[in-house]
């Protein structure tokens, strides 16, 4: 899409306000300067804003792809997610920031993100694993495709894997760190976790069988997903596969969704069913939930890294 | 008798009447030595031959002149007798009488509408002997009007927290094959089903065991799922828990609001109330263990 150089570690995170000038190389033509660039924003609602939004945008040259807007009904906000395309010799990086920064003072807003894949630097996530590893296999093996824009920082588990293992092996050869950190009922290594995750911008659980506790979650401050492999609000906590199966349904499903102090009670990201009859077994309800679970959590962090996904009221989602 | 040679012997057995099997389905769940199997003539056939179950059901074509519908009856009474069957099954929808249903509804007649539309079009192979409600209709309304046009009786009977008017619900559905609940929002007690005996089919606007009980689009809404569904389910003494026949879902996002919620939901279980009658009208949905169904 764009020629310009993917700029490495000097970054100070898209979020925070100091920010360095970079220098592009590579050669400038017509199109193939163009950098995309998107924009979410979250105000009270009013007349206008959509208006100096684009207005924004146009003049500095940026050109809309693509906008969302959502208004609900007596609710008095406002969300947009936008996607467009500009020239960073006209509108450098740190101008945009500044750009956005304002409106979002004019108009109050709860949010004002912009972001800008191909120069930010890439959503540093920490991944945690139990003993079930199908969900973390699949997020490694989608990283290393390049389908996930992520940077692993490191994957902690509360089971341990020999070296010999193919997730060890696969994290070795990326040199992606691997802790292991054995749980009990008195000690949940929160205070480990915490100091080994503190840098990540969030945090994926993919079928981490602990529940981390409030503390943990004001203490880190910022989102974690998780997969749960039921259909929410049904079959909430431990082996929702079995008692899918006793309860006789005719769909199972797959949740995606944040984690809050309550266990899997989270505003929800994303859902996905599968049908299931009477020919299933325990064993294929669970086959067909592990596949769910995979697709359902590569989905939801793939939105969420697009930035797609914004808080809607207490506990729901707006998903762009 | 064991197992081996249930499905040779029925098969012959409509072989040897010039029956033309069009398809089958057997299903034994592997350690349960439960056998279920469905050929298409609309036999069902629940067979234990010692310690294994067998569910059977046929689907075949045959000459009525060949093979008499009595015939048919007394070949297959025989065949339940060798095998000890628990059911035994035979329809021939051109020939047998349809099953008849009485609809209870209340208030919300979407799903009521919706079944008379589909009987009227013939999509429904049953007959309507008729619809009872906790809800008053005027003459001048929709479903009265039809009702009136096709000589189905309206019984109005209304409820209250003491009287749930079982006794008059009894009277009049007694002798009826299979009761259907489209929305009716009163709890049937044991007592009723026990007595009553038959299947009561019900529509659950919510994807069970999610949102038992009243106003599931809204507790649906608050929860903020992205996937709203329907239920429909045999009825038993405990509430929306019956085993499951069919489920349906369709997503929701953000953009949706508690009317769209509402109206998406009504869809689904207009659908999923018509297919589970159809299968059930099909001989396609058996019992399966405690609390589960075969559905063909």
């Amino acid at each position: 899409m764009t020629l310009t150089r993917r700029v490495s570690s000097h970054f100070a995170g898209f979020l925070k306000s100091s920010f360095k000038s970079y220098r592009l190389q590579g050669y400038r033509s017509s199109s193939s300067s163009l950098t995309h660039g998107i924009h979410v924003f979250h105000c009270p609602d009013q007349v206008g804003i959509v208006a100096k939004l684009s207005e924004c945008i146009a003049s500095r040259g940026g050109n809309i792809l693509g906008a969302d807007i959502f208004v609900p009904e007596k609710k008095n906000v406002f969300y947009s997610r936008s996607e467009f395309v500009f020239d960073p010799f006209k509108w450098p990086r740190e101008q945009m920031d500044e750009d956005f920064l304002n409106l979002s003072k004019v108009f109050s807003a709860t949010r004002s993100v912009v972001r800008v894949p191909d120069l930010d630097p890439k959503f540093k996530i920490g991944i945690l694993a139990s003993k079930m590893d199908h969900c973390l296999v699949d997020l490694l093996y989608r990283w290393q495709e390049g389908r996930l824009p992520v940077d692993i920082t490191c994957v902690i588990s509360n089971h341990e894997r020999g070296l010999n293992t193919h997730v060890l092996r696969f994290l070795q050869r990326n040199k992606i760190p691997y802790h292991y950190l054995h749980t009990t009922k008195e000690n949940k290594r929160e205070g480990e976790i915490l100091e080994l995750v503190l840098d990540t911008d969030f945090l994926v659980l993919a079928r981490y069988m602990q529940i981390l506790s409030g503390h943990f979650l004001r203490t880190y401050g910022k989102d974690v997903i998780n997969i749960h492999h039921g259909l929410l609000p049904s079959f909430k906590g431990g082996n929702p596969s079995k008692q899918a199966f006793d309860a006789g349904v005719k769909l199972i499903g797959a949740t995606s969704h944040f984690v809050t102090e309550e266990l899997d009670s989270g505003p929800i990201i994303e859902q996905m069913v599968e049908r299931v009859s009477h020919r299933d077994n325990l064993l294929s309800f669970v086959q067909k939930s592990e596949n769910l679970e995979r697709q359902c959590l590569a989905k939801a962090i793939g939105s969420y890294c697009e930035l797609r996904v914004l808080p809607y009221e207490e506990n729901r989602t707006v998903v762009f | 008798m064991d197992a081996v040679g249930i499905v040779a012997k029925l098969s012959e057995c409509i072989a040897s009447r010039g029956g033309n099997i069009l398809g089958a389905d057997v299903f034994v769940p592997p350690k349960k030595n439960v056998f279920f199997s469905r050929r298409r003539v609309i036999e069902s056939t629940i067979i234990r031959p010692g310690s294994s179950y067998v569910q059977n059901c046929s689907e075949f074509v045959f000459d009525p002149v060949k093979w008499p519908r009595n015939q048919m009856d007394e070949d297959f009474l025989n065949l339940s007798k060798m095998f000890s069957a628990i059911k035994s099954v035979v329809k021939v929808p051109a020939l047998d009488p349809e099953l008849k249903i009485p609809i209870l509804a209340l208030k919300q007649d979407h799903c009521l509408v919706d079944l008379i539309y589909g009987w009227q079009e013939g999509r429904l192979p049953v007959d309507i002997t008729c619809v009872i409600s906790n809800h008053h209709r005027g003459p001048n309304t929709q479903v009265m009007r039809f009702l009136e046009r096709d000589n189905i009786p309206y019984h109005y009977l209304q409820t209250a927290v003491e009287n749930k008017r079982e006794r008059e619900i009894l009277d009049l559905v007694l002798n009826i094959d299979l009761l259907v609940l489209a929305r009716y929002m009163q709890v049937l007690s044991g007592q009723f089903l026990r007595t009553y005996g038959k299947d009561v089919i019900n529509i659950h606007c919510g994807l069970l065991p999610s949102f038992k009980g009243g106003n599931s689009s809204k507790q649906a809404f608050d929860a903020g799922v992205k996937l709203i569904g329907a239920t429909s389910h045999f009825v038993t003494e405990e509430l929306d828990s019956g085993p499951i026949i069919e489920q349906m879902v369709e997503r929701v996002t953000h953009r949706d609001n508690l009317q769209s919620f509402v109206q998406k939901s009504e869809n689904l279980e207009n659908q999923c109330l018509v297919k589970a009658l159809r299968w059930y009208c099909d001989l396609r949905v058996l019992p399966f263990e405690d609390n589960r169904t075969v559905v063909f």
